[in-house]
């Protein structure tokens, strides 16, 4: 198992149900990152893990790289609480990802034993997390700054420090959105993304095993997902059944017990 | 003046497939419409199954009276200072990619512009998922604060001196020098220098920006359209609570969609297996929570069913059904 995994995919296919019931099956040794922001400074679902949960907060996060990087806490005390720093933060596009993405590399460094899993935002901004090393790089092109970004780029894509799950949903929609990004993960960074796919009907037993005629609404379900398994460019690496509760925290269980067996 | 509605929810609840169907049933009904998507995914393409570049305004095949619009932060840039020479400024090209913080920034300025345009009676604002649209509501937050305090001290000398030659220095003697040469230490001097000209850059062009306030009048108050949407299929309450309680104090006038219902459906399936009425039970208790949650806390509600088949047909059928609801 990489030592970060990232979590990310279109919304609502279910990132957080497979980050939480993913940490919650490994148990032991395994923390979830929470990327926070203005609007939610602290992860809405820590009542539901049974692994510790780190929130880690960008001015912080930036103070402390800054204060390594100065080597003069008062000089960072000055920038930091600056509006135009606070300014630079939110406009540069992805520089809070870069701050978030070095924290989260170094606090795998130093804990060797953990496994970390961070349940990222969805496709779209995962994209800007993943590339605005890059970004940023060619802008400031030399520099303490540009090395420390080639370092998070490097970690990025070793494949036994860093892992993308990629969790996708059989529809049309979402799974092709997952088959885009992954094809751009490959040409671009030579990256893989491994593709999970959730909500999966065909590997529910009870409505792919039953005897009695299905409604159309499920019968189409089993339909489009068929077609969608067949298709040859994105295959996925394994499938969640599709969950029949009524609550998050019934499917997290269902799910927790899921992963175990299947790990 | 065109009537702005807007479209938000969680991610993959149907935000551009609802909103497509309503600008389709704008359209239908001889109104000049424009379907703008801020949303970085663009997800517009696959509904409405065609090919258009992003940032340039595309007529739909069936109704010439309907236009869409994929947002492009740095075409937009570009249309509203009228200039060409942007294109030079290495960071400003960064800055205005798709996936950059200042999306949010310039999708205020295009409805802006389009606003201002003239044309359509309706504009319809396919947004980004959750908290990415409470950033659109706080770009106008952003922008003042990017323009009269952050970068003030460094605008004063921008504007009280020759804007080129020695304008590094004059800034790094000013009072945000600790700032910039704390910078300066750690990314060398060529990253601040073209820093500092960039933000002048911006400054030159400041009028649009302060132009875009106003919209955030317009935006809050009750002549915009809002609707949120929910799945009711959908697990993440947690979620959609937070957008509901930012969003709705921000923005005056809300009504809910309901999307994927599936009540209707369900009420005609008699399932004989233990298996399949668990199944049912559970979809159906589903459905029956997601309304009588959310319905209480909005004057309008329209409730779409789920529909079982291909993106053309389901676009047709959410169509008429803003239609019955309009009649």
């Amino acid at each position: 198992m990489a030592r970060i995994i990232i979590v990310t995919g279109k919304g609502g296919v279910g990132k957080t149900s497979y980050a939480l019931s993913l940490a919650n099956s490994l148990k032991d040794n395994v923390e979830v990152l929470y990327f926070a922001n203005e609007d939610s400074p602290s992860y809405l679902y820590d009542e539901f893990s049974q692994v510790p949960i780190r929130n880690l907060q960008l001015v912080e996060c930036a103070q402390e790289y800054m204060l390594k990087k100065l080597k003069s806490k008062v000089l960072t005390k000055v920038i930091a609480n600056s509006s135009f720093f606070k300014s630079l933060l939110n406009i540069i596009p992805g520089f809070h990802f870069i701050v978030y993405l070095g924290t989260a590399i170094e606090i795998a460094e130093q804990n060797s034993e953990k496994t970390y899993i961070i349940d990222s935002p969805a496709t779209g901004h995962f994209i800007s997390l993943f590339e605005s090393t890059g970004y940023f790089a060619s802008i400031v092109k030399s520099g303490q700054i540009f090395n420390d970004l080639k370092f998070i780029q490097d970690k990025l894509k070793d494949d036994k420090f860093v892992n993308v799950h990629l969790i996708t949903i059989p529809e049309r929609v979402a799974f092709s959105e997952s088959r885009e990004l992954q094809k751009r993960f490959k040409e671009i960074h030579n990256v893989d993304l491994k593709l999970v796919m959730n909500h999966s009907f065909l590997s529910n037993n009870l409505v792919s095993q039953s005897e009695e005629k299905l409604p159309q609404f499920i019968q189409h379900k089993l339909d489009e997902e068929k077609k969608l398994r067949s298709s040859k460019e994105a295959k996925p690496v394994s499938f969640i059944p599709y969950f029949f509760e009524a609550n998050f925290s019934s499917v997290l269980t269902r799910m927790t017990q899921f992963l175990t067996k299947s790990s | 003046m065109s009537q702005l509605e807007f479209f938000f929810g969680t991610g993959g609840v149907g935000k551009s497939t609802i909103s497509t169907s309503r600008a389709l049933h704008l359209a239908s009904q001889n109104k000049n419409v424009l379907l703008l998507t801020i949303d970085p995914a663009k997800r517009l393409k696959e509904i409405l199954e065609i090919e258009i570049q992003d940032g340039v305004v595309a007529q739909h095949s069936t109704y010439k009276n309907l236009n869409i619009l994929l947002m492009s932060p740095f075409e937009t840039l570009k249309r509203a200072t009228g200039s060409n020479s942007l294109d030079k400024n290495r960071i400003l090209s960064i800055l205005t990619q798709p996936y950059a913080g200042m999306n949010e920034i310039f999708s205020l300025i295009e409805i802006d512009l389009q606003m201002s345009s003239n044309k359509y009676d309706f504009i319809v604002v396919d947004t980004p998922p959750g908290e990415h649209f409470l950033d659109f509501l706080h770009s106008a937050k952003k922008i003042n604060s990017f323009f009269n305090k952050s970068f003030l001290d460094l605008f004063q000398h921008i504007n009280s001196g020759n804007k080129t030659t020695g304008l590094f220095k004059k800034v790094m003697n000013s009072g945000i020098d600790k700032v910039l040469s704390g910078l300066n230490k750690v990314t060398g001097e060529g990253f601040v220098h073209e820093f500092v000209e960039t933000i002048a850059l911006l400054n030159e062009h400041k009028a649009i920006f302060i132009e875009a306030l106003k919209l955030e009048q317009i935006i809050k108050s009750d002549k915009t359209n809002c609707f949120m949407v929910i799945s009711a299929d959908h697990k993440k309450n947690q979620e959609s609570k937070a957008l509901f309680q930012s969003g709705t104090s921000i923005l005056k006038n809300s009504s809910l969609v309901i999307n994927r219902d599936l009540s209707e459906t369900l009420s005609n399936w008699s399932p004989k297996s233990d298996e399949l009425k668990h199944i049912k039970n559970v979809l159906q208790k589903k459905s029956e929570e997601a309304k009588k949650q959310w319905s209480p806390l909005f004057q309008k509600t329209y409730i779409f069913n789920e529909i079982s088949s291909n993106i053309e047909d389901q676009l047709a059928t959410l169509t008429k059904r803003w239609t019955t609801y309009e009649s």
